[in-house]
């Protein structure tokens, strides 16, 4: 994998399987990084759940090109 | 919120069918047909508003203006409303500051969503901008030793080194210190450090002089 700083832009509402279950399947396989959880529809559920996943940004749809670029840029400059 | 929306595109139409969604929505619209005819015209840029700004252009392009804009100190927010849009234009121009990137064709929904992100974000950005101001008018009352005193002090010297510095006894450093305390404001030493970094004199990352 590069060494430079990268984050990983998951939805939440993929077809197989739940971001957040792939997220939990990354960091189990030693996957570091920071994450950024998108999903369409939003409910206090899911946002918990991706809170308390520890995402650095959760975006709900549709969402503006500075809220998705602000954490990658974040991450790039090494504030995560 | 109430705003002025400044509309530059070289594409006529869509500048007056823009001009049509924003008033229904209750913005004010100026509309210019070039980005050079933006900043010859400069006109109304104190008031609160944002700029609604297409990427291509002939002539300056959207992003080449907001690089004037910046090097103008202005702090118009910009939304820029492009038909070409690709992540690197996105990335630079987010990079740069703009409010958002918005695709044509764009929702009125979508545009007043940014421009309402943009409005707010301008008003908290004068009222920062008011209150540097503020503060260097009342720096600008100090006299000079008063303001060497200052200088001194919020980066952690004492009276003695003040004193030693300065060429002068600790008791009128101290009339120094209290009248500064005095014309900034401030109740402790904490609040003159504070607007030392706002207003960019020392760094708060800095450590202090021994």
């Amino acid at each position: 994998m590069s060494a430079q700083r990268a984050s990983v832009i998951l939805d939440i509402d993929l077809n197989n399987q739940s971001g957040l279950d792939l997220r939990r399947q990354l960091a189990d396989g030693g996957v570091q990084l920071p994450v950024i959880l998108i999903t369409g529809n939003d409910n206090d559920a899911k946002r918990s759940a991706a809170i308390k996943s520890g995402c650095i940004a959760y975006l709900t749809k549709p969402f503006s090109a500075r809220s998705l670029i602000e954490p990658v840029e974040k991450v790039r400059a090494a504030l995560f | 919120m109430p705003g002025l929306v400044h509309v530059v595109d070289d594409d006529a139409s869509f500048r007056t069918a823009v001009e049509r969604r924003l008033k229904l929505a209750g913005y004010e619209v100026e509309k210019y047909s070039s980005a050079q005819t933006l900043l010859d015209r400069l006109v109304a840029f104190e008031r609160p508003g944002c700029v609604l700004l297409d990427v291509r252009m002939p002539g300056l392009n959207g992003l080449e203006l907001q690089s004037r804009l910046i090097e103008l100190r202005s702090i118009l927010p910009i939304v820029f409303v492009t038909g070409h849009a690709d992540i690197p234009t996105t990335v630079r121009a987010i990079r740069a500051g703009a409010e958002d990137l918005l695709i044509k064709p764009a929702s009125s929904e979508q545009l007043i969503d940014a421009i309402e992100r943009a409005l707010a974000r301008h008003e908290s950005a004068r009222s920062h901008r008011g209150k540097l101001d503020a503060i260097l008018a009342l720096l600008a009352t100090l006299t000079p030793r008063e303001r060497q005193v200052f200088d001194l002090i919020v980066r952690g010297k004492i009276n003695k080194q003040v004193a030693g510095a300065l060429g002068t006894t600790e008791r009128t450093v101290k009339a120094h210190r209290h009248e500064v305390m005095e014309k900034m404001r401030v109740h402790s030493l904490a609040e003159l450090v504070l607007i030392a970094e706002r207003l960019g004199l020392i760094d708060p990352n800095e450590n202090s002089e021994s």
